[in-house]
């Protein structure tokens, strides 16, 4: 039986990011698995102003620490974005910095997931390819805007389920959070979907 | 009360165009994404090496204490770290890695001694132009030393004349003895 195959050729990508290696790098990797419509971007400002309502975007890729603000800001500013697509757009943040705090933040501004650079090419396809697999309801109240972010094995605070979607029993193990990659990801993803 | 909370099922259009017909299998894709980084070995090299002295260079500049020369050299650590980290140079990445905390912990704690940037500095050189030439003890040595002086600002109790004393950080003029 051959592999899936997925089709990255019809995308269209935003990069965020002021490093110019970095996009550099990430850039040729996308291109590599057919992902050749690529937005360049190196400030959030500049993905506001310039970019936001104009051009419509399959995915997001965005660096944590940009120079005119945190990838959180950007993130959930383009999660409240109404009437435009974007703010439902898959947004994979990209750092190499990972305290346990910029991982809750990033989690909280409605990221989809997040990878820790420097970032491996298997690493990359498989979050594109994960981010793209598991559709997640959206979630918008005063306080937060974008892909549910009941993750981690836990009831809710008083006990009562409240959602059709809340995991229960098809949840695993509890891992405790940490920096590496694959910790940050049992932090953002569902446990009981695995990537191999 | 109870907090109003929207749900929405928004459409999901990269899954529609991931599964369209054609396409690459994953091996592959990640094979040639692998090349792709590989072809770039020889010229983001040159631009490490250029990062390393424009960190020597920033870290040995007055001004050093002020925020916008704080988030260049937070930006050029960040850029060694990633390139070292792509290219496999381990104890160039642990530096720049060990610089970010460093500095994350020198903000935290108030803590404005340059010293330990310099080192940081000067060990990145070290790692980035003879890093194969340097013996696997003295590569231990010189680590070790970085962390402990991290751990130590980690701890360590806002600058002040008998603070500074004790710090192995500071430069050997300012130290007792």
């Amino acid at each position: 039986m051959s592999a899936k195959r997925y089709n990255l050729s019809n995308l269209s990508a935003l990069i965020v990011d002021g490093d110019t290696h970095a996009v550099e790098l990430l850039g040729g990797m996308l291109r590599a698995f057919g992902l050749q419509r690529q937005t360049v971007a190196p400030t959030g400002g500049e993905v506001l102003s310039r970019l936001v309502g104009r051009t419509a975007f399959d995915l997001v890729l965005c660096e944590s620490e940009l120079s005119d603000m945190a990838g959180a800001e950007l993130v959930s500013r383009l999660r409240r974005q109404a009437d435009n697509a974007i703010r439902f757009a898959p947004i994979v943040v990209l750092t190499g910095h990972t305290p346990l705090s910029s991982v809750g933040a990033l989690r909280d501004s409605g990221a989809h997931c997040i990878v820790k650079k420097p970032i491996s090419p298997a690493t990359l396809f498989d979050r594109i390819v994960w981010a793209a697999e598991n559709t997640r309801t959206f979630v918008e109240t005063d306080s937060y805007a974008g892909p549910d972010r009941r993750f981690r094995n836990l009831p809710p605070a008083d006990g009562v389920w409240r959602r059709s979607t809340d995991l229960t029993s098809q949840v695993g193990e509890a891992s405790e959070p940490n920096l590496s990659q694959a910790e940050i990801d049992s932090f953002m993803k569902p446990t009981r979907i695995s990537l191999e | 009360m109870t907090a109003k909370a929207r749900l929405i099922t928004p459409p999901y259009q990269l899954q529609q165009k991931l599964l369209e017909p054609g396409g690459i299998e994953k091996d592959k894709a990640v094979a040639d994404a692998a090349a792709a980084v590989e072809n770039l070995r020889q010229k983001l090299s040159i631009a490490l090496a250029e990062e390393v002295a424009r960190l020597e260079k920033s870290a040995s500049q007055d001004g050093r204490g002020d925020e916008t020369a704080v988030g260049d050299l937070r930006k050029i650590a960040r850029v060694i770290y990633n390139l070292a980290g792509t290219y496999r140079n381990a104890e160039l990445q642990f530096v720049a890695a060990n610089l970010l905390d460093s500095m994350e912990a020198m903000r935290d704690r108030g803590v404005s001694c340059t010293a330990p940037v310099e080192v940081h500095a000067r060990a990145a050189r070290l790692f980035a132009a003879a890093g194969d030439k340097v013996s696997p003890a003295s590569t231990d040595a010189v680590l070790k030393q970085l962390k402990g002086m991290t751990e130590h600002l980690q701890l360590q109790r806002p600058c002040s004349p008998e603070n500074c004393a004790r710090c192995p950080a500071a430069p050997r003029s300012q130290a007792p003895g």
